[in-house]
């Protein structure tokens, strides 16, 4: 028999790491609340018939955010065969707030008091018998981290699954309400799950609507309900939700007075310290973009490049030719089976794995930027900026995802509050470069702009403006009006990045990237090779006679005006829809193929001689900002819940890259050569509705609407 | 008075949350109840990091003002 075992808990509080030791994935952890947005199930790794799933951080079971429902969800509709509730035993009184729930559920839980190791460190002392003893359920001392306990935890939670015990919350609420709720228990006995009946007496009280319309109650007995949390609420002159919380809050207070011995904590702890310093007024941002232009630096211009030159020149320039060369040739290979497996596949695949080294380093510095506890900090610190222009703070944490990858990216922007929040994240979180474009960056980095270190971080910097562009013009329409909803968020103790947790990190996203480059890009580039070596008569000829010329010429005008408008740098762009590497992939089919054979370390020379590096600079802007990879646009597409935002998103994108793209090159030739043309004159058009639209433009204000906040205190 | 006020280091004791009731729901859940003691860590801007119940929790301007302490 199969038993499913849910780990539900805070934000933060380690279940990841949990589901991960466990399980044996690799699912993604961080240090800020918010990281896991969606349910996840594995295996047990000593016991495959039991599944464990790993939900979304809660802070109670009425959600706030998307991400929360799933939690919820999973917990009351499908019903697991036991809770293992991870409490954060640094954190013990707000972690508590939410075990009360999820033993009134009625589902036998097991808590497990995670982060030991800490409270050892800092030699705190809780009473772990008399804590259960009060809560009426079994509490294990772990640190997930470690390993410490866990096999111990996950066997006292498939005993309580398989005891089927009921358990019951020792907690009361004051005479009166638990009145209430024994009348209200009465009326839906019957209509509701048994086990449940008191956790949904309880969310009755507190008008839960879901609730009310998952149990399909008539409306006399609404109305009998209604009656007695009212006369209640006039007793107690306080709204019966507050209520709830109020004695919940206040019987947890009683009881970690009773169980836990802390050390004084009024001082300032290493992490306000840490704080008063990266939070602070004048030095945050600075600090914010030293940190950024770091992370680029040395992933582009040096400990990467040294590696990536070395895969280049080396491996694919001098080994690769010589050996794999040689030894088709020594085969006797027909002419165009040569072709394709080294213009093609080395050509183009060579190329992408290239960047592979630069990758893992970004992959590296990412990790530990997430794994320390700067994320929700730096959330914290653009909040004052962001809101100026129409997003919170909280958006800027799936566009640090993104500079990972998109797809996460926008799935992280689940959970900000407000929907025309999360709406204008998922559009335009996707200008953040991606894992999947710093080939692109080093590309164009390397083959134009060598020696100059600047190139990788203001393609972080490029994107950043745009979204902030973007906000100021989309929050003055009416799909996306109104107040971002007020910011509060839990700031974690900073700790050091775990070795081993980045460096898994890193070698997943490293291995994603090699399937992405042995798969997609594979198949794109045998196909582009396809297309260059033959005309529509499947006569082998030289690329320029091609079929893909053929088609690269039809689009290729559109891009005249941005400084790339010939058919290669077309098709390229074309091809990067797919996947962005793609585009590098191409250029390796398209310039590398010469060379490849005789000297691979002019690999590059030929592009760099076909475009001016202004155009080159514009090329890459159009590329980094025009729609993401299929891949994240189908993840836009699920996010948003709408065809229509889906599409409206997609032509924002196009539009806003190539009118960036059109100002960098026209304004840049203008300052470089001072050739004035007809496409100074588009710039300047351009220059100037954009100016229009971010500082004249009127915002949407909705007239005559009735106010719809209810003022409650 | 509103949490606004505190100045670095000062704390006070929460007497009520105004705003709209999810958002009130919200802040009542990470732990803003009645009567629990909060105490400004730093303030940057009107913006703050708190301690509240031990943890640190950061708040924007307009959500700091929404938290009325007990005078
Ligand atoms: N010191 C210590 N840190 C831990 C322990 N368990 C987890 N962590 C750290 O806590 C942070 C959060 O871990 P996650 O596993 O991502 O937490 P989560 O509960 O899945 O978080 P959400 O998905 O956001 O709800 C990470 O930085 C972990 O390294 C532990 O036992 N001790
Ligand atoms: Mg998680």
């Amino acid at each position: 028999m199969e038993i499913r075992l849910a780990l539900a808990g805070n934000p933060n509080t380690g279940k990841t790491t949990l589901f991960n030791a466990l399980t044996g994935s690799t699912q993604h952890v961080g240090n800020w609340p918010g990281v896991t947005v969606e349910k996840k199930d594995g295996r047990l790794k000593s016991d495959k018939s039991v599944i464990i799933e790993d939900l979304p951080g809660i802070y109670s079971l009425s959600p706030y955010t998307a991400e929360e429902i799933v939690s919820r969800n999973y917990i009351i509709h499908d019903k697991p065969d036991a809770i293992l509730n991870i409490v954060d035993a640094t954190n013990l009184e707000r972690n508590l707030y939410l075990s009360t729930q999820l033993i009134e559920v009625g589902i036998p839980v097991v808590i497990a008091l995670n982060m030991m190791d800490v409270i050892r460190k800092n030699g705190d002392q809780i009473n772990t018998k008399k804590l259960g003893d009060m809560l009426g359920c079994e509490v294990v001392e772990i640190s997930a981290l470690k390993g410490d306990g866990i096999q111990d935890a996950v066997k006292k939670a498939i005993a309580v699954a398989k005891s089927k015990k009921e358990v019951v919350l020792k907690q009361k609420f004051s005479d009166e309400i638990e009145a209430v709720i024994e009348k209200i228990s009465g009326i839906i006995t019957g209509k509701a799950d048994s086990r449940s009946l008191r956790w949904y007496a309880v969310k009755l009280f507190e008008r839960d609507e879901e609730i009310q319309q998952d149990l399909h109650l008539h409306s006399s007995d609404l109305g009998k309900i209604e009656n007695l949390v009212a006369s209640c609420e006039e007793t107690a002159d306080d709204d019966s939700e507050s209520i709830i919380t109020g004695e919940r809050y206040a019987w947890i207070a009683s009881v970690t007075e009773k169980c836990i011995h802390k050390k004084d904590t009024s001082g300032m702890t290493t992490s306000d310290k840490i704080d008063r310093i990266v939070t602070h007024r004048i030095l945050a941002l600075p600090i914010f973009a030293m940190i950024m232009f770091l992370v680029y630096f040395i992933s582009i211009s040096t400990v990467g490049t040294m590696a990536t030159d070395w895969v280049n020149d080396v491996l694919f320039g001098e080994i690769v030719p010589t050996y794999l060369g040689g030894a088709l040739e020594n085969l006797g290979l027909a002419d165009w089976l040569y072709g394709l497996i080294m213009d093609g596949i080395v050509g183009g695949v060579g190329a992408v794995l290239g960047f592979l080294p630069q990758m893992l380093v970004l992959f590296i510095c990412l990790a530990i930027l997430e794994d320390c506890g700067y994320m929700a900090r730096i959330a914290f610190v653009l909040d004052r900026i962001f809101r100026k222009f129409g997003l919170s703070g909280k958006s800027f944490i799936p566009m640090l995802v993104s500079t990972g990858c998109g797809v996460p990216g926008i799935m992280a922007s689940r959970t900000i509050e407000s929907d025309n929040d999360r709406r204008m994240t998922i559009m335009t979180t996707t200008f953040i470069p991606c894992g999947a474009k710093l080939p692109i960056i080093a590309l164009i980095a390397g083959a134009f702009f060598p020696d100059q270190v600047w190139i990788g971080p203001s393609a972080y910097f490029l994107g950043i403006v745009c979204v902030i562009i973007s906000g100021i013009i989309l929050k003055k329409t009416k799909l996306f009006a109104g107040d971002p909803a007020p910011f509060v968020i839990e700031l974690p103790a900073y700790h050091l990045p775990g070795v081993g947790n980045v460096l898994r990190t890193m070698l997943d996203r490293g291995l994603a990237f090699i399937k992405k480059a042995t798969s997609i890009v594979l198949v794109s580039t045998v196909l582009i090779w396809f297309l260059q070596s033959f005309n529509l008569r499947f006569e082998m000829v030289d690329a320029e006679e091609s079929m893909l010329a053929g088609i690269g010429k039809s689009i290729a005008p559109i891009f005249a005006p941005l400084g790339f408008g010939d058919w290669k740098a077309a098709v390229a762009s074309l091809t990067g829809l797919i996947a962005k590497e793609n585009l590098v992939g191409t250029f390796g089919v398209l310039y590398g193929f010469e060379e490849v054979a005789e000297d691979g370390e002019e690999l590059w020379a030929t592009l760099g001689s076909a475009y001016t590096p202004v155009a080159a600079y514009a090329m890459m802007a159009f590329n980094l900002l025009c729609v993401p990879c299929f891949a994240a646009v189908g993840a836009l597409r699920r996010e948003m819940m709408s065809g229509k935002m889906t599409w409206f998103a997609v032509g924002y994108q196009c539009a806003l890259a190539y009118i960036v793209s059109l100002m960098i090159y026209q304004f840049g030739t203008l300052l470089t050569t001072g050739a004035f043309s007809i496409g100074t004159v588009f710039a300047i058009v351009c220059l100037l509705f954009v100016i229009y639209l971010l500082f004249i433009k009127k915002a949407y204000s909705p007239e005559k609407k009735p106010k719809l906040t209810l003022e409650r205190a | 008075m509103p949490l606004t006020m505190l100045k670095q280091g000062q704390s006070g004791v929460i007497k009520e949350l105004h705003g709209n009731s999810a958002a009130v729901r919200h802040l009542e859940e990470l732990g803003f109840v009645t009567g629990e003691n909060i105490r400004v860590i730093s303030e940057l801007a009107g913006n703050l990091i708190i301690e509240l119940k031990g943890s640190r929790l950061a708040l924007n301007k307009v959500t700091a003002s929404r938290i009325i302490l007990a005078d």
